[in-house]
């Protein structure tokens, strides 16, 4: 089944090229190594998300959801296997390479929000811009104030993290991630560290994006939230058990 | 439980392998500092050494006994008063150890086509020395009977004369022919080199060439070595009383010099560096004291959300504290053991570069043992003390708050100097980033800020020194004025002679002078007599020079150097009293001369003044300034007046005082080098403070550097970013160390001027704190690279769950 998977998957890489926002795992391997040890992570993951999908990942803990979303936006390196996304294969990129990428094509949001706690909401907005070479003057600070707005921050513009609530930091990450308008956008339980209202808030978010056009893939361990998803992958033990119905 | 906690330090450094070699390349640099207080030790112990192998003496004596034959007489010369075996008989005496006597002859080397002034030091049997044995450096001694020479090392050394092995010396003999001689070798005993005041070379010889050189007999140095030198001073008397027994008519012209127990020729010097060296490091140890203090701090700090679980799963204080206190224990175990043979190594090399260079002597290393101690213990102790006030902060965090701190958020809070920078219109946001990231650790970085500023002020405050030292003394040699000082025989000196040289192609001005040698109440001095119009320019920071009317009338007024005010506490119309020739005077002040000349323990008055106290007929030394100070011209001249003056037998000296200037300001380099060098660990402990404190800023937020990188960062915008935070705690480290570094400096000249009993001006250039800012630059730069490398090159979803 595997191979048959493997052999479709190989084919739908060429379409989903053509198409600019389409993402392509194709026998993707993870090893960790730390000294002596070795942790396979990820077992032969083959994947293929459509342009304009919302896909939800879901699996119990430590079985490779966070590992399959950092290699779609090539901030860890497949061990094995081939990765495109946006049209780019980006496991062959150099670190530099890929942070341009990544730059012009991803947005992501972390469990922890990983604003940089030294600049306001509006500073950490307009950061991806500054990135790209589009962070001076009038627009940038338009565009992140408009994104900012978009998820109903528009009166926090000045404040830092420190001074937000867990829910408000989330969503200023959610801007952010927006600021080079990303074709695809990722989160690694975005709502983990939310109570469930303030989670969603920021689910709507996410499906308003998608419904804009962006393809989202996001993790979460909470079926209530996987819900909101077109389709939903299951991983166990670094394999995917369950595609959801991929096309 | 324990065991655990112990391998969770051990595992902790292990796996943090940068930030612990820092930790124990930071202890170490504070334990080698305190190695610097070995050097002047090693020093000691190298002298010490060097007089027990030459057998040094401990009592020397000038007796008036060399006999002549009359001049042009071919009957051979009287027998000398003391006999070899009367002086041989001095060793029976209690705490007499071993006897020794040698001609010891001033003459003339003819050098490159100049006389020069030369000592003749006649050795009566190489291989069979008893007191100050001469030991020989490179070639062999002189062969009995030869006429072969040894040169003085030190001498050679210092650039006062360029002979090697082999090359042949032209010396003059007492009926003023010159012999060719072979030099055989280069040595020399510590306790007769030259460095010890006078500066004129040395030869040594065959003790019976010399004689026959001068065509006498006998000797005219005693030099007497004890067993004990506590008792010195009866045993002094016990030889003073044999020779009158023995030898009642003999004659002395300097009885008995005693060298004390630890003393050395050069010791005066080294001691005045004394209070330098210990101010050194102690301001070494200081700031390597807050760099373990912050690095420790440091690592805690990072470990806050740990100590947090720990508590969380029921470990008591003491278990915590322990832990830590062990992982303090270790690294300061490495770090006493590495800064032991770093000190060892660089307190070693300081000290045989002095030894060699300062002392002529063979280098002797040596392992102190207090130091070792003193340094280690200060290492282990200060790794582990410096721990707890981290530990303490870090245990008062409640453990919800530990285990929540993913560096999400947290950690910044706004503060006015926030508001400002906030406020303040930096074009780029990767700047602002980084100089926010200044306030936002605020103690780091104040502890940053307090180790470049330790870095600046050292290297501004020797720098400054260095410079005030070149200034002085160079303005110092400038002020004396003459190219040529010529002394000789009185009746040749008689002014109608003098007159001659007036004349001579290339002289500018002649000038009469006398020195003489008179004591105070706190010691001796000499006296200087000059003309009202000197050649010598003086630099009066009060009163007056002397007038032509107090020449003509031969007022015992005087203008003291600076250093004699200070000691005697005299000054403009006060009088002292002096001693010359064993008669008192009242001298009234007039001026306070600020120069340097003889360290400022000088004594101007009129020239007929001095003449008269000393009971002079003519002045018997001549200062000449040429028209040109090539050395060429100057010797030219310097020739033409031996010529002029001199008679068959009645030598002259015309002394070239280029000569002297090149080894003094070659004295100066070595000094300031040494200085240099004991100012290095302070310099090392800034950089090390800086590179630090850049390395863990990185490291401490590889996350962050992760999540800039997953944002779309190049590697070019976190190097804005660090670069901007370096620069911002560069500059105000050098902010903050220009006045420390100023006090310091001053606090430097003023030790040195201290123990020269006088005052330096400080010369504390601009250009000299805006090189130094530019260092620090430099230096933070290059620090980040390394870290900001691996940071970069990190996968970012390795750097996001970097702990
Ligand atoms: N840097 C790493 N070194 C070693 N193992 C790792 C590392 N990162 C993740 N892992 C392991 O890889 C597995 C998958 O991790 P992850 O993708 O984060 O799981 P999930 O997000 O599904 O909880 C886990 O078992 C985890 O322990
Ligand atoms: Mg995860």
């Amino acid at each position: 089944m595997l191979r048959v998977t493997g052999r479709k998957v190989t084919r739908s890489s060429n379409e989903t090229a053509g198409t600019g926002s389409g993402i392509e795992l194709s026998g993707v391997d993870k090893v960790y190594r730390t000294g002596r040890l070795e942790y396979r992570a990820l077992r032969g993951v083959d994947l293929s998300i459509e342009a304009g999908e919302l896909v939800a990942i879901v699996g119990p803990s430590g079985s490779g959801k966070s590992t399959i979303l950092n290699i779609i936006t090539g901030i860890d390196r497949p061990t094995a296997g081939a990765v495109t996304v946006a049209g780019e294969r980006i496991d062959t990129m150099t670190e530099e390479q890929l942070a341009a990428w990544r730059g012009a094509n991803v947005g992501i949001v972390f469990q922890f929000f990983q604003l940089i706690p030294v600049l306001t909401a509006l500073e950490n907005a307009i950061l991806p811009l500054e990135f790209n070479g589009n962070g001076a003057g009038a627009t940038a600070v338009e565009r992140a104030t408009g994104n900012l707005q978009l998820v109903g921050l528009g009166d926090r513009l000045d404040h830092l993290p420190a001074e937000l609530s867990g829910g408000e930091q989330q969503r200023v990450a959610v801007a952010r991630a927006l600021a080079n308008q990303p074709k695809v956008l990722v989160a690694d339980e975005p709502t983990g560290n939310l109570d469930s209202k303030t989670a969603n808030h920021v689910m709507e978010l996410l499906v308003a994006l998608n419904r804009d056009g962006t393809t989202v893939v996001y993790v979460t361990h909470d079926p209530q939230l996987a819900r909101f998803a077109h389709r939903v992958v299951a991983v166990q033990d670094g394999r995917i058990i369950d595609r959801g119905g991929e096309q | 439980m324990s065991t655990t906690l112990n391998r969770k330090a051990l595992r902790e450094l292990k796996q943090h392998p940068l930030r612990t070699l820092l930790a124990v390349i930071t202890i170490a640099t504070a334990v080698a500092s305190v190695w610097m207080l070995s050097v002047p030790r090693t020093l000691d112990a190298g002298m010490d050494n060097r007089r027990e192998l030459d057998a040094a003496h401990t009592i020397r004596l000038f007796p008036d006994n060399l006999r002549y034959s009359g001049e042009g007489s071919e009957a051979p010369p009287a027998a000398a008063v003391i006999s070899p075996t009367e002086l041989a008989a001095l060793e029976e005496l209690p705490n007499v150890d071993a006897v020794d006597s040698r001609p010891v002859w001033w003459t003339k080397a003819q050098i490159g086509g100049r006389p020069i002034d030369v000592w003749l030091v006649g050795v009566e049997d190489f291989d069979g020395q008893r007191v100050n044995a001469v030991q020989v450096e490179s070639g062999t001694a002189p062969a009995d009977g030869e006429a072969e020479t040894l040169v003085d090392s030190s001498s050679v050394r210092t650039g006062r004369l360029a002979s090697t092995v082999g090359s042949s010396v032209e010396l003059r003999a007492g009926d003023a022919e010159f012999y060719e001689f072979t030099v055989t070798g280069i040595g020399g005993t510590v306790e007769l080199n030259p460095s010890a005041g006078d500066e004129t070379p040395v030869f040594y010889v065959d003790a019976e060439i010399v004689r026959l050189f001068l065509a006498a007999t006998g000797f005219n140095s005693i030099e007497v070595r004890v067993e004990d030198p506590a008792a010195v001073e009866e045993t002094v008397e016990a030889v003073r009383e044999h020779l009158q027994r023995v030898a009642p008519d003999a004659s002395y012209w300097r009885i008995a010099d005693v060298v004390r127990a630890g003393d050395w020729a050069g010791r005066e010097q080294l001691d005045r560096l004394l209070p330098l060296i210990y101010v050194l490091a102690a301001v070494a140890t200081t700031s390597a004291v807050i760099l373990v203090a912050t690095t420790m701090s440091t690592v805690i700090r990072g470990q806050s959300r740990q100590i947090g679980i720990l508590k969380a799963i029921g470990a008591s204080r003491a278990a915590i504290l322990t832990g830590y206190l062990r992982s303090g224990l270790l690294l300061g175990g490495s770090g006493a053991l590495l800064g032991t043979a770093l000190g060892v190594l660089a307190s070693g090399t300081l000290a045989r570069y002095a030894q060699q260079q300062l002392l002529g002597i063979d280098p002797v290393s040596s392992f102190d043992l207090p130091v070792a101690f003193a340094g280690a213990g200060l290492g282990v102790a200060v790794a582990a003390l410096a721990a707890l006030p981290a530990l303490r902060r870090a245990m008062k965090i409640p453990v919800r708050a530990a285990l929540d701190d993913h560096g999400t958020g947290g950690g910044f809070d706004r503060s006015t100097v926030d508001a400002a920078i906030a406020a303040a219109p930096f074009r780029r946001q990767m700047t602002r980033i980084g100089v926010r990231n200044v306030t936002r650790r605020t103690s780091r970085s104040l502890a940053a800020v307090a180790q470049i500023a330790l870095g600046v002020a050292a290297a501004l405050a020797f720098g400054a020194f260095a410079i005030t030292g070149v200034a002085v003394s160079s303005d110092t040699l400038e002020r004396e004025g003459s190219d040529i000082t010529v002394f000789g025989e009185m009746s040749l000196l008689e002014p109608e002679a003098v007159a001659d040289i007036e004349t001579l192609d290339g002289v500018a001005a002649v000038q009469p002078t006398v020195d003489a040698r008179a004591e105070y109440s706190g010691g001796r001095l000499t006296i200087r007599g000059l003309p009202a119009d000197p050649i010598y320019e003086p630099q009066l920071s009060a009163g007056r020079w002397f007038t032509a009317s107090e020449v003509h009338h031969r007022d015992t007024v005087a203008v003291i150097g600076a250093a004699l005010a200070e000691l005697t506490g005299a000054t403009v119309g006060h009088t002292i009293e002096i001693a010359i020739n064993e008669e008192v005077r009242e001298v009234e002040v007039i001026g306070v001369d600020q120069s340097l000349v003889q360290d400022g323990t000088y004594l101007w008055m009129p020239l007929t003044t001095v003449l008269e106290l000393e009971g002079l007929p003519a002045p018997p030394m001549y200062w000449v300034q040429t028209t040109s100070s090539e050395p060429v011209d100057v010797d030219r001249v310097a020739a033409g007046i031996v010529d002029i003056l001199e008679q068959p037998g009645r030598p002259v000296t015309a002394r070239a005082r280029y000569v002297e200037l090149e080894a003094a300001r070659r004295e100066d380099r070595v000094v300031g080098g040494v200085i240099q060098m004991l100012a290095l660990p302070i310099l090392a402990v800034g950089m090390i403070g800086l590179v630090s404190a850049m390395t863990s800023n990185v490291l401490e937020r590889t996350r962050e550097i992760g999540v800039l990188r997953s944002l779309g960062a190049r590697s070019r915008h976190v190097r804005r970013i660090f670069r901007a935070e370096g620069t911002t705690l560069s500059i105000a480290g050098w902010l903050v160390g220009i006045p420390v570094g100023y006090g310091l400096a001053h606090l430097i000249v003023w030790l040195f001027g201290r123990a020269i009993h006088t005052s330096l001006a400080l010369q504390f250039p601009i250009w000299l704190v805006f090189t130094v800012l530019l260092g620090v630059i430099v230096v933070a730069r290059a620090a980040l690279r390394p870290p900001l490398r691996r940071a970069t090159r990190m996968q970012p979803g390795m750097a996001i769950r970097y702990e």
